[in-house]
């Protein structure tokens, strides 16, 4: 028993030490981000879980700006794909080039052989562009010709989404959204930071990050945020929370039965554990404790719960649905 | 003079010897009426009988009509057919006269088919009632006597309705298996439950047998749903933090006391902590007197 507590009390020293490049980048971020704490805090937190995490939000709300500022910070190459109609899969992950000279193929590489990728208003491109971004997600891995290259470490897609302007686009299918980790939605900055931002603008100088950490500081902090304790009451909790968005009668949300039409897939539960501890590692904490669960919970179901056609004529969104969850889900 | 050739014509046409009568001369629309038609003939005499198909006249129509009858005397004979007819449209008709030969043709008729009066008083009619008419058809007794059953109807039919409504409620708490006898619930305040917990716990020695997890985890429940019951939020279903930020408007000195507790608790459940024995105790001691505290008195709670 002595044993174990010691444990936690030496993760805790670790995690102490090992955040310290939260703070590093929180301060570097800040320098060209005003605001928008939260989109920040989920980036760091689906860099430090190996996941991807899918943004929506009007334009100009600096979503661009955060990966290209996280991608300077890191030292870490960053690379920017448009979404468009005409777009190929090939444009995207590379193809093999005939050369007359040498009389023979040579590969290629596409923009996706980057550390950080942002896929701008992703539902603009049609299914097999998607779909060839998404695999790549999953698999980390590409196959052009006979060749398969591994793609860089770290690997963080963040796509963006335009909540208006649905006409002529390809909403992504559930099974492919459920491949981000992340979910966010971005509100316009507060009137304050938004005095700010208008202020770096007419400056003379746009204020500029600097190159922080290595990559490999980053693939240190992701094995540190591995060991965070989750306790197996937190598991439960998490378990629950899954449980109580697929099976809504049985878990004592029968006014939400009829909203629901399908709920969170194992890789939600995964995601939830693996957001929950990066969110612990960022609050500087060796373990997780169920606030953590709760302020990942939006961000990590918000994409995985499907909703009926009652839930859209009633006005019923996912984040009503989720409140609900955590309203009724006991904390073990 | 005069007089008696007058009788005479008069005699001897009433005693005609062809006839054609119907049941009666006014129907309403769609009622069956009988024509009766005979004629009596020398038993040599030459006649030609009708041939009807569809309709006597025009509108008037036969439903059915039975073969011709022929009954002889010693002298003459009678032939005779009864025709049944029926009209769907009101209004004054003329049945001609039927010609049998030169010397026998019957008298033209006259049929009136009146149409059906509806009117408000219709409503209240008996519809088993065979007699049809307007309201006007009735004495004041029989309009009243109608008026008396129609609302009489209407109080059994909500009397049926209600019975299936408490029939259908039956079912379905039969199917539920609530008892339909609600019980009288005692009301135990709060602070009592969770005093008597509080109690169990500690009788049940959980730390002293090394089962530290188990006793805050029970601690912290007790506690939880003592917060709930008496400052009416779900605090069951709230982290710590969220429970702090709803009990704001009590004293800071006692809600430290809880939070202590809780604290304490969740880093033991959730962070493998320790606890030294002399905050087991203590932590005993501040859930007691935290409820001690917040409790609500009878007469307060009454009021």
């Amino acid at each position: 028993m002595e044993e174990t507590a010691i444990d936690i009390n030496k993760l805790n020293e670790k995690i102490n030490k090992e955040s310290a490049i939260i703070d590093l980048l929180s301060m570097e971020l800040s320098k060209v981000i005003v605001g928008q704490n939260d989109m920040v805090d989920r980036l760091l937190i689906a860099l430090l879980s190996d996941g991807h995490i899918l943004l929506e939000g009007v334009p100009g709300l600096a979503k661009t700006l955060a990966i290209s500022t996280l991608a300077k910070t890191i030292d870490a190459n960053f690379s920017r794909l448009q979404f468009t109609p005409d777009l190929l899969p090939a444009d995207i992950l590379g193809t093999q080039i005939y050369s007359p000279k040498k009389e023979s193929f040579s590969v290629k590489k596409g923009p996706i052989f980057s550390n950080f990728i942002l896929a701008d208003e992703i539902n603009r491109a049609p299914a097999k562009v998607q779909s060839a971004l998404l695999e790549a997600m999953q698999e980390r891995q590409i196959t052009i010709g006979d060749e398969t290259f591994k793609l860089d470490d770290p690997f963080l897609v963040m796509a963006t989404q335009n909540p208006i302007e649905q006409e002529g686009t390809y909403p992504l299918p559930e099974a492919q959204v459920d491949r981000f980790m992340l979910k966010v939605i971005i509100d316009y900055p507060k009137k304050e930071e938004e005095k700010l931002i208008m202020r770096h603008n007419l400056a003379k100088e746009f204020p500029q990050a600097k190159t922080i950490l290595k990559t490999k500081d980053i693939i240190s902090a992701r094995e540190v945020v591995k060991e965070v304790y989750m306790d197996e009451k937190i598991e439960q909790y998490i378990l629950d929370i899954i449980f109580a968005s697929r099976n809504p009668g049985q878990n004592g949300l029968n006014k939400m039965k009829d909203y629901i039409s399908f709920g969170g897939s194992p890789r939600a539960s995964i995601n939830l554990a693996k957001a929950s501890k990066a969110f612990a590692f960022i609050k500087r904490r060796g373990y997780v404790i169920p606030e953590d669960v709760r302020a990942m919970c939006y961000d990590v179901l918000r994409h995985r719960i499907g909703l009926t056609y009652e839930a859209e004529a009633e006005n019923i969104s996912t984040e009503d649905i989720i409140t609900e969850i955590l309203n009724t889900v006991e904390i073990p | 003079m005069k007089k008696l050739f007058f009788i005479f014509i008069l005699i001897s046409s009433i005693s005609f010897s062809q006839t054609a009568i119907l049941d009666t001369n006014t129907i309403l629309i769609g009622d069956q009426i009988e024509l009766n038609i005979s004629v009596e003939l020398n038993l040599n005499e030459e006649y030609n009988w009708p041939e009807f198909t569809d309709s006597v006249y025009k509108k008037v129509e036969i439903i059915s009509q039975s073969d011709l009858k022929e009954d002889t005397t010693e002298n003459s004979k009678i032939i005779s057919q009864q025709i049944l007819l029926t009209c769907f449209d009101s209004g004054s008709y003329y049945l001609p006269p039927i010609v049998f030969n030169k010397n026998k043709k019957t008298e033209g008729l006259l049929l009136n088919v009146n149409t059906i009066s509806i009117n408000d008083s219709s409503a209240m009619m008996d519809i088993t009632d065979t007699k049809i008419g307007t309201k006007d058809d009735y004495t004041a007794e029989e309009i009243e006597e109608k008026e008396r059953n129609f609302w009489k109807r209407i109080a059994w039919i909500i009397g049926i309705l209600m019975l299936l409504f408490l029939i259908y409620y039956l079912i379905k708490k039969y199917k539920k298996g609530e008892s339909v006898i609600t019980k009288r619930k005692i009301i135990v305040p709060p602070h009592i439950t969770a005093l008597n917990k509080l109690q169990n716990l500690q009788k049940k020695k959980l730390w002293q047998k090394g089962e530290l997890k188990e006793y805050y985890s029970e601690l912290s429940l007790i506690l939880r749903e003592y917060t709930e019951n008496r400052f009416n939020f779900q605090a069951l279903e709230l982290p710590t933090s969220d429970i702090t930020k709803n009990l704001k408007q009590i004293d800071s000195n006692i809600l430290s006391k809880l939070e202590f507790v809780l604290l304490k608790a969740d880093n033991i459940k959730y962070a493998k902590g320790l606890s030294l024995e002399e905050e087991n105790k203590e932590s005993m001691k501040k859930s007691k007197e935290f409820i001690q505290l917040t409790k609500i008195e009878k007469d307060e709670s009454s009021k």
